[in-house]
């Protein structure tokens, strides 16, 4: 079942043409800046991208963070909230669970799949875009004096070349989990609706709820338990020494949310009547 | 049949839900062990503790609502917000605060040769020569343990020394102890310090307002390990090609004392002035415990700017002798700004003091 | 093979199944009849663990639904409400995949293959490339729909409006494949409104009216003699004259005449000298017992909407079965035959049954 799923997300065209809008976002802020040379100065703008003109190799980490807050997200609440609306859409849902296939065993299948597309998502930003930072900006950081240490942390300690592509493997994995509580959420949805769309829809309308709240200082009392919270704890990767308190808790809530999520969907699916 | 079924799950993932969200409140209910301390033992405790060193991070969030005035934002900001702070402590002089944001860090590098700022935003190294009595506050000011000492150095044996409950604070119990300023021309209500009993080192600060109930500025330590900070982590090694540059002072105080002459007399409202660095003579703390207070030149133009922006903001006229004068109050701290048409100067005078205190230090400027 | 006892569904307000005792025995080719939206969709859903049941037991080989479904869907292939298909994929990679997803998907990548080759050779469509499913026409995809029902050798078929799409070749293309199916053991659950589709497959019929099932019989019942006889003959007056009272009915030269033996009957006019053009036993129609049984469906809406469903006593349904059970007495009154049914309903369920037939 789960090789199934795999297989169905790898033969879906809208997958490969979603990887390929979330590649391309940062393919052409690159070529933007590789032409006008103009950064934007440090502390505005996406994360490090003042950084990326000196050395391309911390470009996977800007483009992460200019993906991070909108289209990663959105592709992701898509295909989270078509994984059993879209199967009763496409009236396969009910063939499915003919087949037999368990309804709990369909569910997990469904979040092992989506698991795999934001996996293959974030690695796809992070390899299409070190890909092109490199081939644009070069790896010579222009003021750099000899030696290996050729990337300042956001501390202004040197990385070596080991410890960037170390941190932005953690990036990468910290982010795509960081996605999997949107997920569940659109697949937790999915499983009240026949509406794709609206699955999607309801999951990121609490996405942007948790992102405005967030911002707000009157809602501190909650912020320590939103979707978004710790998402951009990410940074935290490239201090020196890292710090890892957020990026646990960052961890752990999306655990959290994934696991309440999914007994929540199980819960709703397991018993609800299939009339699609 | 399968009715009873779904009620039967939902109530399962309910309870799941409710056991999930019952954590924090379970570890915020966990009772704390150790019995409280004689606050004066404590007082002595905390004020020995310099030398222990310690690492961790530090949350501080003020509500001092000071308005955003030219050249000020760095230390308004750390006084009306929410800052995060790391620290590596060693020693009093050998330590390192890292003030964190979202998108950037700034570092406060203490060393033996003096104070090194590290900037992301701006990518640059400042290192700065010599010890400075008077300077504006920076993160590093904020850390609980910093912060407690000082303030308790500041309490006479006038002021009244009371024991708080004993609170958890970054997994330890930790000790209380409330001092309630004797001194009327301060505002500071009380000052709350929570301290480590064995190590002594205050982990959470609170200062509260005269006639206030809540506190207006709270630091906290969210976690921390008692233990000598590795010497990396204290003072990295910064990458080669970074940006350097030596100052005497790093914030304003240093811009407007090169650009002023202005001497400040030796006392002002019965307070006598603290020493300076020669550099900066011209700007000048006048100590009084808690009703201490930082008087600053503003040279011509920029204080001209200053004063403006303070009217913008709401500022309320203070009457004065020979001049003009605009008070901007909070809870606590108060900053008055008076201007000698004549002449054309302005200065700048803050503390967390009574109005009537500065102005009576105003009145002895101009005249 | 499905037992169903006192079966209630209801959504909200709506009870889409009241109180159905549906028995569908080993080896029969089962019919179940009903207008549209009379609830035959629902019980299909709710045999199939698709949709759980609000009151009453389901049995499918002996086994409880919704507790047993799984292990008993694995010997069970269904076609409910259309068939289904990512739309993107060619008909074989929609085979694959749903072999690969369940149970006893096992075997060899050959001996998979093969399965599902089978499958599309059994439903006609051994030919078919790989042009995706959207490109296929109605009744190309119900075919699928049938293949992917027989994936797996089932001992019981359900199907809910097979022939949907496909055209009348293609109608008796499948109803061959399901008498051999049944010929082989495979029981047979079919769920339609056509008439003629029952009529012509099935050996059972179960008829569905508003949520009620008020009819349950063989087929062979239903069609028994009425215990007349209808003559044709240019002689009708003589005709009437000589049977004195034995005639029930004229309409011009068509006669009913009261009597179980035609052979009889013919000799007896024939003796007499009258010309005959026609001489038969008359029947009954399914579509009269069906008619018979239930009122309008749910889809006509009529100023005087019919009683509600849900207020009709559990007593109508009893009701509903003698009344067909005592059929040949009290037809007496209402007059039968295909041929002469004039105030027959003209609903919306004969008039799709017509075209069908047309």
């Amino acid at each position: 079942m789960i090789v199934t799923e795999l297989a169905k997300l790898v033969r879906r065209p809208r997958t490969w043409v979603s990887l390929a809008l979330l590649c391309g976002l940062p393919a052409i802020v690159a070529i933007f800046l590789g032409v006008t040379e103009v950064a934007p100065p440090p502390g505005e703008g996406p994360t490090f991208l003042s950084a990326v003109l000196s050395n391309g190799s911390l470009y996977p980490a800007a483009a992460l963070a200019m993906v991070l807050p909108l289209f990663l997200p959105v592709s992701v609440a898509v295909v989270g909230g078509d994984s059993i609306a879209g199967e009763a859409g496409s009236g396969m849902l009910r063939y499915l669970l003919l087949r037999p296939v368990g309804r709990t065993r369909l569910l997990v299948a469904k979040l092992i799949a989506l698991t795999a597309y934001v996996m293959l998502a974030v690695v796809a930003v992070a390899a299409t875009s070190y890909a092109i930072g490199v081939a644009i900006f070069g790896t010579e950081p222009a003021s750099a004096l000899a030696g290996s240490e050729l990337i300042t942390s956001v501390s202004g300690t040197g990385l070596s070349d080991v410890q960037v592509a170390l941190r932005i493997t953690y990036t990468v994995l910290y982010i795509g989990f960081s996605m999997l509580g949107v997920g569940a959420l659109a697949l937790f949805l999915s499983t009240f609706t026949d509406s794709p769309l609206a699955a999607a829809l309801g999951a990121l309308a609490a996405l942007v709820t948790s992102q405005v709240l967030v911002t707000l200082d009157a809602a501190a009392s909650v912020q320590p338990y939103l979707l978004t919270r710790y998402w951009l704890a990410w940074v935290d990767f490239f201090r020196d020494p890292i710090l890892w308190r957020d990026i646990e808790r960052g961890l752990a809530l999306q655990a959290v949310y994934v696991g309440v999520l999914l007994a929540a969907s199980w819960a709703n699916f397991a018993t609800r009547d299939v009339t699609s | 049949m399968v009715r009873g079924e779904a009620r039967r799950r939902w109530l399962l993932v309910t309870a799941l839900v409710a056991a999930l969200c019952s954590i924090p409140f379970a570890i915020a209910a966990f009772p704390v062990a150790g019995a409280d301390v004689d606050p004066q033992r404590l007082r002595g405790l905390i004020l020995g503790s310099a030398e222990r060193p310690y690492q961790g991070l530090a949350e501080s969030t003020g509500s001092l609502g000071i308005p955003d005035l030219p050249g000020l934002d760095d230390a308004t900001g750390l006084l009306g917000g929410t800052s995060r702070m790391r620290v590596w402590y060693d020693a009093p002089e050998n330590w390192r605060v890292a003030l964190v944001t979202a998108t950037g860090e700034r570092d406060f590098l203490r060393s033996k040769t003096g104070l090194a700022i590290w900037d992301y935003e701006s990518e640059q190294l400042t290192k700065i020569q010599g010890a400075q009595t008077v300077r504006l506050p920076n993160a590093a000011d904020l850390m609980p343990p910093d912060l407690g000492r000082r303030l308790l150095r500041l309490s006479t044996p006038a002021d009244r020394l009371t024991g708080l409950d004993t609170r958890r604070i970054a997994g330890r119990s930790a000790a209380g102890l409330r001092v309630t300023p004797a001194d009327s021309a301060t505002t500071i209500g009380s000052v709350d310090i929570w301290a480590d009993p064995e190590t002594g080192v205050p982990l959470e600060v609170r200062i509260v307002p005269r006639g206030g109930s809540r506190a207006v500025l709270t630091t906290r330590l969210l976690d921390v390990r008692f233990a000598r900070p590795a010497a990396s982590a204290v003072a990295p090694r910064f990458a080669p090609g970074v940006r350097t540059s030596e100052v005497d002072t790093f914030d304003l105080l240093a811009r407007l004392a090169s650009r002023t002459t202005e001497r400040m007399p030796a006392s002002l409202a019965g307070r006598p002035a603290l020493d300076s660095t020669p550099s900066i003579a011209s700007v000048r703390a006048y100590s009084g415990g808690y009703s201490s207070f930082v008087v600053a030149p503003l040279p011509g133009r920029y204080g001209r700017r200053v004063f403006e922006a303070a009217r913008t903001a709401g500022a309320g006229s203070l009457a004065v002798s020979r001049g003009e004068a605009l008070a901007l109050q909070t809870s606590v701290l108060t900053a008055v700004l008076v201007r000698e048409e004549a002449i054309g100067r302005t200065f700048l005078l803050a503390g967390p003091v009574r109005p009537d205190l500065l102005r009576t230090a105003a009145n002895e400027l101009i005249s | 093979m499905i037992v169903t006892r006192a079966l209630t569904k209801r959504f909200g307000r709506i009870t889409a199944v009241h109180e159905v005792d549906l028995n569908v025995r080993e080896g029969d080719r089962y019919g179940l009849l009903g207008p549209n939206g009379s609830g035959k969709t629902t019980l299909v859903r709710m045999i199939l663990g698709l949709v759980y049941a609000t009151s009453g037991e389901i049995e499918v080989m002996g086994q409880p639904i919704p507790r047993r479904t799984n292990e008993v869907l694995r010997e069970v292939g269904a076609l409910v409400e259309g068939p289904g298909a990512y739309a993107h994929l060619s008909g074989r990679a929609n085979l694959t995949f749903l072999d690969a997803s369940g149970p006893g998907g096992g075997g060899s990548r050959k001996a998979r293959r093969l399965r599902v080759e089978e499958a599309l050779t059994r439903a006609g469509l051994s030919g078919v490339d790989d042009r995706p499913v959207k490109t296929y026409s109605l009744g190309m995809r119900q075919r699928l729909g049938l293949a992917a029902a027989l994936l797996h050798q089932p001992r019981l078929l359900v199907l809910d409006e097979p022939t949907n799409g496909l055209d009348p070749q293609g109608i008796r293309e499948i109803r061959d494949l399901l008498e051999e199916l049944n010929a082989n053991g495979t029981t047979i659950f079919l769920c339609s409104h056509l008439l003629s589709e029952v009529e012509q497959l099935c050996t059972r019929v179960g008829v569905m009216d508003r949520g009620h099932l008020v009819l349950e019989e063989e087929m062979s019942q239903v069609r028994s003699p009425t215990g007349r006889v209808v003559v044709h003959t240019p002689d009708a007056d003589r005709a009437v004259a000589l049977l004195d009272g034995g005639v029930e009915h004229r309409d011009g030269a068509r006669l009913l005449v009261r009597t179980a033996d035609a052979a009889e009957l013919n000799a007896r006019l024939v003796r007499e000298g009258l010309r005959i053009d026609e001489i038969h036993v008359q029947r009954r129609s399914l579509e009269d017992v069906v008619l018979e049984a239930t009122g309008p469906g749910s889809d006509r809406l009529d100023a005087e909407p019919a009683e509600p469903a849900e207020l009709d006593g559990p007593g109508v349904h009893v009701d509903g079965v003698r009344k067909v059970e005592t059929r040949p007495s009290a037809s007496t009154g209402t007059g039968t035959g295909t041929s002469l049914s004039p105030g027959s309903e003209p609903d919306a369920w004969q008039g799709t049954s017509r075209e069908f037939l047309e």
